[in-house]
């Protein structure tokens, strides 16, 4: 039986624009509006979509790390929407974070044993030496050498500083974890081996994941389950295989058209996307697509789609799947 | 061959720029400062005067020699610099009044970035009504006039060492609140800073642990400015007669003495007035040097 480790429903983060004399709110970005997804214990939930999106934004709402401005966050059945930062820090040892930028990520100033070791020491896990004799275990299971504890991040090349940012995240051995793309930022030479690494853990650890990313063929080889995104809404959820094989949305349908096919019998006609992104701060009324949309209709314009379950667990909003 | 020596430079290279620790990296961009250089040497000629003069010679800086002979005796044997309108020895006067000014200079330079440093790490962290508040207070300080408060200050809490530093800190830390207020807002937006918060560290340990050590390298560049700083300040306090009491020296309460007899003995004004230049030049090169050396853009 699969439980829901985490769940979303209506899950809304805006970022107030700031203006005029007074600076008052003359306007928001609407980065995540209403979203809602789940992630079962010990899998893993794809989350892609171009840049802009709103998946970081989604990420780190869920984690709590920005305050929701609506919606629910449901975390071991349990509502945690409106904790406290205080009341929260018990919860954070089950719910960790890794980065896409591996310099950002880590302090410049800090030795990466210490860097490591915070966690432990912000949640006063053990003695001082036990918590050294972690840090040193993780650094091995990470694939760094336990000598190199006293070394500043700099001293580290960007795939190195990714095992770091994974030692950190797992040190705590926490339940969740949120991927914000781990892998996009490293040569392609060295994506593999923290992919693997990743595996790897999940798979010692029964680690869950949501795996944010914008490379498909990434996400289809990591996740379980699979969430598109666009311009803050979560337009398709399925499968991975169901989403890769029978793309429902007319805008997932455009992002796999984009990607090479492995098997040249498979024709698959490519979909160009027309136009750019449109602001989150003034998404378009209705379907937020459909100003990119090759189908789009008049009621598009008029009706937002709803969010409707076509086969179990495959769910598309778009008004093509209604009319039917 | 030519190729073998290239690679054999370019791995010496690579050694140079990336073994290095950051504070060896410094350093090292430090020694090809010419300016910083020269600050340095004029610092380490300032402090061997006054912590090995005195042992060298040791002579009683208080001491007087009674009667109008004692009084403003040219340079001798017997008094290197002469004496001074007392009938004190100047060298010795000049060695621990040095003491004083540097003493000064530094409890009141490193006293006041350490404040201006908790007020723009408060102000710049936590953002909202507290960064308001806390600025405004910083810009009040900074639109006061400074010397009239200082006699009606003076006159408060009396004269003396640690009254001069009191009130160089409460004059002084504005600028660091306003430097480290800015650091501290673009930090917070680093990610290191987010995963810190991801952990659940709390606001203590991000400012002191995450935002504090990644301002202490321009902290330490505006406290060394600060120091030659202070010691003006010093001068000036002592200009109003409200610095360092007599009979104790400070290099600036000998400039203020000796302007009275500025026609009479003139090398008076010149001792101190030199010796205060000097160290104010030193630590203005040195900072200057210490600045381009943290600035990793510069090319040294
Ligand atoms: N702190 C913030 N303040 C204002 N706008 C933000 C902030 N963070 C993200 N945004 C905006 O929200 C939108 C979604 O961003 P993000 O979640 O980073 O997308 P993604 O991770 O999919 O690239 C973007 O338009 C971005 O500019
Ligand atoms: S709802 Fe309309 S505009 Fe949106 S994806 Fe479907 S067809 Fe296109
Ligand atoms: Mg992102």
């Amino acid at each position: 039986m699969e439980t829901r480790l985490v769940e979303v429903q209506k899950l809304k983060k805006f970022f107030p624009i700031k203006g005029g004399v007074f600076s008052t709110t003359v306007a928001s970005v609407k980065a995540v509006d209403e979203i809602d997804f789940f992630i079962n214990q010990g899998e893993t939930l794809g989350l892609v979509g171009e840049s802009g999106s709103g998946k970081t934004t989604a990420g780190r709402t869920m984690l709590k790390l920005l305050q929701p401005t609506g919606g629910k966050i449901i975390y071991k059945g349990k509502d945690i929407t409106k904790l406290t930062p205080n009341e929260m820090r018990p919860l954070r040892r089950n719910m960790q974070i890794m980065f896409q930028d591996p310099y950002g990520s880590l302090n410049p100033r800090m030795p990466v044993g210490d860097i490591i070791q915070e966690p432990l020491d912000v949640h006063a896990i053990g003695t001082r030496k036990e918590r050294r004799q972690a840090v040193k275990a993780m650094m091995e299971t990470v694939g760094l050498r336990p000598e190199f504890e006293k070394r500043y991040p700099h001293e580290f090349s960007g795939g190195q500083r990714q095992r770091i940012g994974v030692a950190r995240a797992l040190v705590l051995n926490p339940e969740l974890l949120v991927l914000d793309e781990p892998i996009s930022a490293l040569d392609v030479s060295i994506q593999s081996q923290i992919i693997n690494l990743l595996q790897e853990m999940q798979q010692r650890l029964n680690l869950t994941y949501l795996f944010i990313a914008h490379d498909l063929a990434v996400v289809r080889h990591m996740s379980d389950r699979v969430a598109v995104m666009y311009l803050g809404k979560i337009v398709e959820t399925a499968e991975n295989d169901e989403l890769f094989d029978h793309p429902l949305h007319p805008y997932t349908q455009a992002l796999l058209s984009a990607v090479p096919v492995p098997d040249p019998e498979v024709k698959r006609e490519r979909i160009i996307l027309q136009g750019d992104v449109p602001s989150p701060v003034n998404p378009p009324s209705g379907c937020h697509f459909r100003t990119r949309c090759p189908y789009a209709m008049p009621i598009c314009k008029e009706q937002e789609p709803a969010m409707i379950e076509v086969s179990p667990d495959h769910t598309v909003a778009c008004h093509l799947l209604t009319k039917k | 061959m030519a190729e073998e020596m290239v690679e054999i430079t370019k791995k010496r290279q690579k050694k140079s720029s990336e073994d290095y620790t950051y504070v060896g990296m410094v350093f090292h961009r430090l020694t090809r400062h010419k300016l910083a250089m020269a600050g340095a040497a004029m610092l380490i000629v300032i402090l061997l005067f006054v912590f090995v003069g005195p042992l060298i010679w040791r002579a009683d800086p208080n001491a007087q020699i009674e009667g109008i002979e004692g009084m403003f005796n040219a340079p001798s044997k017997a008094h290197p610099l002469g004496t001074d309108d007392y009938g004190r020895d100047v060298l010795a006067r000049m060695f621990f009044g040095g003491r004083i000014s540097l003493f000064i200079g530094f409890v009141s330079a490193i006293s006041s970035t350490m404040i201006g440093a908790i007020v723009g790490l408060v102000a710049g962290y936590y953002g909202g009504w507290v960064d308001n508040l806390l600025m405004r207070f910083t810009d009040a300080m900074l639109s006061m006039p400074t010397f009239p408060l200082l006699i009606a200050l003076s006159s408060v809490i009396g004269k003396g060492v640690s009254q001069i530093i009191l009130v160089i800190i409460v004059f002084g830390w504005m600028q660091d609140a306003r430097l480290v207020r800015g650091m501290a807002l673009s930090l917070k937006e680093q990610e290191y800073v987010e995963a810190a918060r991801a952990i659940g560290a709390s606001a203590n340990r991000i400012m002191w642990r995450h935002l504090f050590p990644n301002t202490l390298a321009v902290l330490i560049v505006s406290t060394t400015i600060g120091i030659g700083s202070a010691i003006i300040y010093e001068a000036s306090i002592s200009f109003l007669g409200f610095g360092v009491q007599a009979p104790f020296a400070s290099w600036g309460n000998m400039l203020q003495n000796a302007q009275q007899f500025i026609w009479k003995a003139p090398r008076l004004i010149i001792y101190p007035g030199l010796a205060i230049f000097m160290t104010v030049l030193g630590f203005n090169f040195f900072g200057d040097g210490l600045r381009d050396a943290i600035d990793p853009k510069l090319k040294l």
